[in-house]
């Protein structure tokens, strides 16, 4: 498919390594079809954001990450999650609250280490993003489904409490289950990561 | 406040603790806000044990409870706020107890029915399912429940 940007001489090197750059283009696609349009310019943005490396920060409360543009899904999900700070006491009927805001920024901070990792030494690889739930005991549980494989993160109310998981195949083969130390990225874990995705 | 409580009746039959069989069904109640609205399904956090840090999680046995009552007799319940729970913010969910046993084995099973112990109400088909729910059990209960009386 053509693609035609908008801006006059404009190069991969001049986007490279470049922050919070804002940017247009357009396709060949004519104006009478705008639904056409609407249909191609997700996957247009997708190839300049993958092929240019553009990176954008991104903040949220307190937290600002220099995100690739591909994974501004992962972002979304995290500024998403912000609702479990809102949560009244007793929201569950059994004396709930909202969470811990070192737990939430623990879980944040380490999706964003493995989604960082795996785009940096695979290929710009795109993580997908897990659901940000609150988990029992005022935690935060990070979930990942896909059609093969599954894996449950727990980070506990008290931010010095393990980080467990445990993750299979949906038949409860190829399992892997454990304890993280911390929300540094451990390799085999990010492998793991990186098939859910598939 | 009406009372809602039964009166202790010294001359009532105490009710034995029976076995589970492998055909029993369980059924417990889960609050509306504990449903994720992306799925429709509970949230993996309900199947942790209660109260927080307890050994066990709280069942009816079909044996002495159908769905609708075990809802109904969330009415008896006293809320941490004051008054009672309102039924119509529960929906209710099942185990086979032939699925618990065999996938997630490190659980077990054992009636235990409630009688003269106020506040709680009186519930003969009370049944706890006892062992730790780490990750990994409460993603394989996600496996085996079924709705019985599903959310709208």
């Amino acid at each position: 498919m053509p693609l035609v940007i908008e801006r006059d001489q404009i190069t991969k090197d001049d986007y490279k390594d470049k922050i919070n750059l804002s940017w247009s283009f357009k396709t060949e696609i004519p104006v009478e079809q705008p639904e056409a349009w609407l249909q191609e310019k997700p996957k247009c943005e997708s190839y300049i954001a993958k092929s240019f490396d553009l990176r954008r920060s991104f903040k949220v409360r307190d937290l600002e990450f220099i995100l690739p543009v591909s994974l501004q899904n992962i972002f979304k999900e995290i500024e998403e999650s912000q609702y479990l700070f809102d949560l009244e006491f007793d929201w569950d009927d059994q004396g709930g609250t909202a969470v811990n805001e070192n737990s939430w920024r623990k879980a944040s901070e380490l999706i964003i280490n493995y989604a960082i990792w795996l785009y940096e030494n695979y290929d710009r690889f795109v993580l997908t993003p897990p659901q940000i739930n609150s988990g029992p005991e005022n935690s935060i549980d990070l979930l990942w489904r896909s059609s093969k494989f599954r894996l449950l993160i727990n980070i506990p109310n008290n931010v010095d409490g393990p980080i467990t998981y445990y993750g299979d195949n949906n038949k409860g083969k190829n399992s892997l289950k454990g304890i993280l130390e911390s929300e540094s990225v451990h390799e085999y874990f990010a492998l793991w990561l990186k098939d859910l995705s598939k | 406040m009406a009372k809602r409580s039964k009166q202790v009746n010294h001359s009532k039959a105490i009710w034995e603790i029976e076995s589970i069989p492998q055909t029993a069904v369980l059924y417990r109640f889960v609050h509306q806000n504990l449903i994720n609205p992306k799925t429709g399904n509970p949230y993996e956090r309900v199947f942790e044990n209660t109260p927080k840090g307890g050994t066990d999680f709280s069942t009816d046995w079909d044996k002495y409870s159908s769905p609708q009552e075990t809802r109904e007799r969330l009415a008896l319940q006293p809320r941490i706020k004051g008054g009672f729970k309102n039924p119509l913010e529960y929906f209710i969910y099942q185990f086979r107890v032939d699925d618990i046993r065999k996938n997630i084995p490190s659980q077990s099973i054992q009636h235990d029915p409630i009688q003269d112990k106020l506040p709680l109400p009186d519930n003969r088909s009370h049944t706890i399912v006892i062992g730790e729910k780490d990750v990994e059990i409460r993603l394989k209960f996600m496996d085996i429940f079924e709705w019985i009386i599903p959310p709208d």
